[in-house]
């Protein structure tokens, strides 16, 4: 299942609505969340997504993360599109550059050889 | 209109002594616990929106055994209460988990509610079918009134903190067979019937076939106390009216316990024991079995092994830093940091995980076990806030190591340059900016 929040005005009710005719008559919403993994990172990018558009960044970097690694790393069925995968990464990076703190907490940093995000 | 009868079953949920306790029935619109209780479980009804008979019945029948099962697996902590809620307004959201968790959290009426300090634990779930087959899914959230999850770590007069990485969860869909739920439907029949011993005569039945009391007392449900346990059988004593005798607690299905069916239970059972040490930390309970942290850690793997890969990571980082967490507590602080690193490495994208690992490595370092350089150390926590740059703990954590550096200096045999002294002044300043709350709008 490709999610159709890409769509130029992406929101939460998007991921549970505009997926749902795509199940056909007798599926149930639960469909897409039949494992834990697919229920976080669906729910999370929603979250995510929601938080981005109210420009609520500080909100929406942590949700995009757990998301961007459940999709990542949850072996979810029909493996998610690379362009999603880009998509949820890019915009996670937005939002934390974005968000004064984000930027201020890398500044911190002493070593700057790690090069694995904890998103992914 | 809610029918509100004198209850004396409900009075005394309130002042009996409670080792073991539960009640069938309960109304979600009025939901009691036992307030002595040290921990309470509630289990809420499993939905099921469709039309199908036999899962109608499986959704009222569930219920009682998963309540049943958690008697069974919990009687060995005492001071717990295990309430199996209905709803008798199909239909309307009494049942909703946030409704139910308001009431009996809210403010005291008639010893009703968890008391303070005291933990609680819901359990509720959705039956639904897709593709032919019938799966069940269970949801989790847990607490303590008037307390939070988290531990502290003190080096001299700093404080470094940390909590779990989730009080609420979802498990992985178990599938179920139409067998299993033909066996669902007798396993119910045969335990809610009374017996005269273990395996002896049926004296009688609690509950009807629909899962109704038989004998209705209003919105308070038959609660009782359990007085003894055999094996899989406990004897139960009713508060109020209802019949007295054994029944048998542990349901199968097929030739598995519902708690392999159903890994959650073992969840349940271990947050449960978790719940239950932290409780008596905080509070004067009965103090709980010596072995009650290992009794959790058992079956929290039970449940990492039973779900394998139908769980979620932060599910797994809840149990390793539940686990963290207990092994903190009784000063086993370097099994505590492997537990807080397994955590942070089963959910990375987890604040809370990571913070906890990083200050565990914090307080071993200052305790003169570890490797970890102090810049290591800083960017430990560095990578917790990086996933979540407005977390408190991780913030607080983060200055009150550059005030330990600043002050008592890194670990022996490390040295910190002026220069360096100089730049943790300023990054300090830097993230006690972040960290102050906003400034009220100017007028």
């Amino acid at each position: 299942v490709i999610p159709l929040f890409l769509s130029s005005q992406p929101n939460i009710e998007g991921v549970y609505t505009v997926d749902y005719p795509k199940l056909g008559s007798g599926s149930s919403v639960e469909h897409l969340f039949r494992t834990g993994n697919e229920f976080q990172a669906f729910a999370n990018i929603a979250l995510g997504i929601r938080a981005f558009n109210d420009k609520d960044y500080a909100k929406a970097g942590p949700f995009l993360c757990r998301g961007e690694y459940y999709l990542k790393n949850a072996s979810l069925p029909g493996a998610p599109a690379a362009s999603l995968v880009q998509y949820v990464g890019d915009l996670r990076k937005k939002a934390g550059g974005q968000d004064p703190a984000a930027r201020t907490i890398r500044g911190l940093r002493y070593s700057t050889n790690r090069t694995v995000s904890p998103c992914e | 209109m809610i029918r509100r009868t004198p209850i004396l079953a409900a009075i005394a949920l309130s002042q009996a002594p409670v080792s073991l306790a539960g009640i069938w029935n309960g109304d979600c619109r009025e939901p009691r616990v036992f307030t002595a209780a040290a921990v309470n479980v509630i289990i809420l009804p499993y939905t099921y929106p469709g039309s199908d008979r036999q899962l109608i019945n499986t959704s009222r029948h569930l219920g009682i055994l998963l309540q049943l099962n958690t008697l069974l697996s919990l009687v060995k902590y005492g001071s717990v209460g295990v309430v199996q809620l209905e709803n008798f307004e199909p239909g309307t959201n009494w049942c909703d988990p946030g409704v139910v968790e308001a009431k009996v959290n809210g403010p005291v009426i008639r010893g009703y509610q968890v008391g303070s300090h005291r933990a609680l634990v819901l359990l509720w779930g959705r039956i639904y079918e897709e593709g032919g087959q019938v799966f069940v899914r269970s949801y989790t959230r847990f607490l303590r009134r008037d307390a939070d999850e988290r531990t502290t770590l003190r080096i001299g007069n700093l404080s470094f903190s940390g909590t779990l990485p989730a009080q609420s969860l979802s498990f992985g869909a178990a599938r179920l067979s139409r067998t299993e739920l033909e066996m669902i439907d007798s396993e119910f029949d045969r335990l809610i019937t009374v017996y005269d011993s273990p395996n002896g005569s049926p004296m009688g039945r609690v509950l009807d076939r629909h899962g109704r009391l038989l004998e209705r007392r209003g919105e308070a449900g038959f609660a009782f106390h359990v007085v003894e346990v055999r094996g899989d059988w406990m004897r139960i004593v009713p508060l109020d009216l209802g019949p007295r005798g054994w029944i048998h607690a542990n349901p199968e299905i097929g030739t598995l316990p519902l708690g392999r069916k159903m890994p959650e239970l073992s969840f349940l059972e271990g947050i449960s024991g978790y719940l239950r040490m932290r409780v008596a930390k905080d509070r004067e309970v009965v103090t709980p079995p010596r072995a009650a942290g290992q009794w959790a850690e058992s079956a929290f793997e039970r449940f990492l092994r039973d779900s394998e890969s139908n769980t979620t990571p932060l599910a797994r980082a809840v149990v390793k830093s539940a686990n963290g967490i207990l092994e903190t507590e009784a000063g086993d602080f370097q099994r505590a940091q492997r537990s807080f690193e397994e955590a942070a490495a089963q959910a990375p994208f987890s604040v809370e995980a990571r913070n906890l690992a990083a200050i565990g490595q914090i307080y071993l370092a200052y305790h003169g076990i570890g490797e970890a350089q102090w810049k290591q150390l800083s960017d430990n926590l560095i990578d917790a806030a990086e996933v979540d740059p407005h977390n408190a703990d991780v913030l607080l954590n983060l200055e009150n190591y550059y005030r330990l550096l600043l002050t008592s200096g890194p670990r022996p045999n490390e040295r910190i340059s002026p220069a360096e002294l100089g730049g943790l002044r300023q990054r300090l300043a830097s993230v006690e900016r972040i960290h102050a709350p906003p400034r009220p709008a100017e007028k």
